[in-house]
């Protein structure tokens, strides 16, 4: 907020910074604030954070999309054109793509050390196909079972519950994890699956700004209740779809996620 | 710098290394925000090939003037959006632009090709924001998406919402400072 008495109107500007910071004001009301923000050190502040709060509205579900493979070519092309790129060589318009293509194939969690990335490759491995015993021993009790089991988990003192919310806000399914780890899932409003298609559950850990994604279990085409297991931190989780057997890493938007409180 | 540097650097030494001329870590910055960028645009303009076109001149102004971006007044992602959203209104207060829009009928949302780390870390700030969205009084979100969403002067929706134009203008900042407050304490901003 800044000093109301330094510039005549100032408490009026001020009353316009939130509209200023949502490109809100007329042409006039824009360049009177514009003219405020020259002056004010403390405005000028406001509309930063204004703004750093407004692009967090651009991630509200339905908003992010995916950019057609041309594009990034076409603004290769412009920059390249620019009279002062001198660097910019001309073909390398297609080694981008192809490093983007490269890049695109692979996750970011493993990208920056080949010896970490051959680690991360095998405890994952191992984990999905440990996943699919585990699963099966869910089946054998029966999903009958498991979803009295998943009753009595959410009961557990210390036990977290969350709903896993698709982009648009509907709860499809429901998690208890354990403070052990074991984890339930009820997947009552998952829509099934063709044969040849599975739900795969992943376990984000790490910071909320850097998390890293970690395969929780394959579900099956059809997961009414399934049992799993998440080791160390868990924030949240998300589920995809993949091709039946689930996959090492995954390149899906998740069709439902959640934090955990 | 090496693509491994590329991809480990954050988005103020890449915005560095495009004033040094280099077009790969414009590639890198382009990679990580397009999407959101993109969205933006769409939401707002309503057309995918204008959407394009916005980002399209959004990132080779950054190629162009890359001194414009000051990472000490805020991230990267802010400045892009707010250059997109900034573009974005200008052509929807082009009346004919207004017009096809809502003539148009929403076009279905594509897929997402990005990886999923990233895909679950915007996931996981979008249900913050919702969270936070929902401590607001319904005045108060009224009034902010259809500023920024629908593209409207703070005057053009003290209309739509039949309120007084202070009432709006006192509504959009206090909204979005509580905002803010609320993605802080979630630990999604700072």
């Amino acid at each position: 907020m800044s000093d109301s008495t330094s510039i005549p109107g100032a408490h009026d500007l001020d009353s316009l910074l939130g509209a200023y910071a949502l490109d809100a004001l007329d042409a006039a009301d824009r360049a009177r604030v514009d003219a405020y923000l020259r002056e004010d050190a403390a405005a000028r502040a406001e509309v930063d954070d204004l703004r750093e709060t407004a692009a967090s509205l651009a991630l509200l579900p339905d908003t992010p999309m995916e950019a057609p493979p041309d594009l990034w070519a076409r603004i290769q092309q412009a920059i390249v054109e620019e009279p002062h790129a001198g660097a910019a060589d001309p073909t390398t318009a297609n080694d981008e793509l192809a490093a983007r293509r490269a890049r695109r194939a692979r996750p970011r969690w493993i990208a920056p050390a080949a010896a970490a990335a051959a680690i991360a490759i095998v405890v994952l491995a191992v984990q999905v196909v440990s996943l699919h015993g585990q699963l099966d021993t869910a089946h054998q009790l029966g999903s009958r079972a498991t979803a009295a089991a998943f009753d009595r988990a959410a009961k557990t003192p210390g036990a977290r519950e969350v709903g896993l919310r698709s982009g648009s806000g509907t709860t499809l399914a429901r998690l208890v994890l354990l403070p052990d780890g074991t984890g339930y899932l009820r997947g009552d409003h998952l829509a099934p699956l063709p044969a040849d298609q599975t739900y795969q559950l992943w376990a984000v850990t790490g910071s909320a700004k850097t998390p890293t994604v970690v395969s929780a279990g394959v579900l099956g085409p059809d997961p009414a209740a399934v049992t799993f297991s998440a080791s160390g931190p868990v924030h949240g989780f998300a589920v995809t779809v993949e091709a039946a057997g689930g996959v090492v890493t995954s390149h899906h938007t998740p069709v439902a996620s959640a934090q955990l409180a | 710098m090496s693509e491994a540097q590329r991809l480990a650097a954050d988005d103020a030494t890449l915005a560095r290394a495009v004033g040094e001329r280099d077009d790969r870590a414009l590639a890198e910055l382009y990679r990580r925000h397009v999407g959101p960028c993109l969205g933006l645009a769409r939401r707002v303009l309503g057309d995918r090939t204008m959407a394009e076109e916005v980002v399209q001149e959004v990132f080779v102004r950054t190629w162009r003037e890359p001194e414009r971006f000051d990472p000490t007044r805020g991230s990267m992602r802010a400045f892009l959006l707010a250059q997109v959203h900034g573009r974005a209104v200008d052509l929807l207060r082009a009346e004919s632009a207004r017009r096809a829009r809502e003539e148009r009928e929403a076009l279905q949302r594509p897929g997402i090709d990005i990886d999923l780390e990233r895909e679950v870390m915007q996931l996981t700030e979008a249900e913050a924001v919702r969270r936070a969205l929902a401590t607001l009084s319904d005045g108060e979100r009224q009034a902010i998406e259809l500023a920024y969403f629908g593209g409207h002067t703070y005057r053009e929706v003290a209309v739509l919402l039949e309120q007084p134009e202070g009432t709006v203008k006192s509504r959009i900042r206090a909204g979005l400072l509580r905002l803010r407050a609320a993605l802080i304490e979630a630990g999604v901003s700072e």
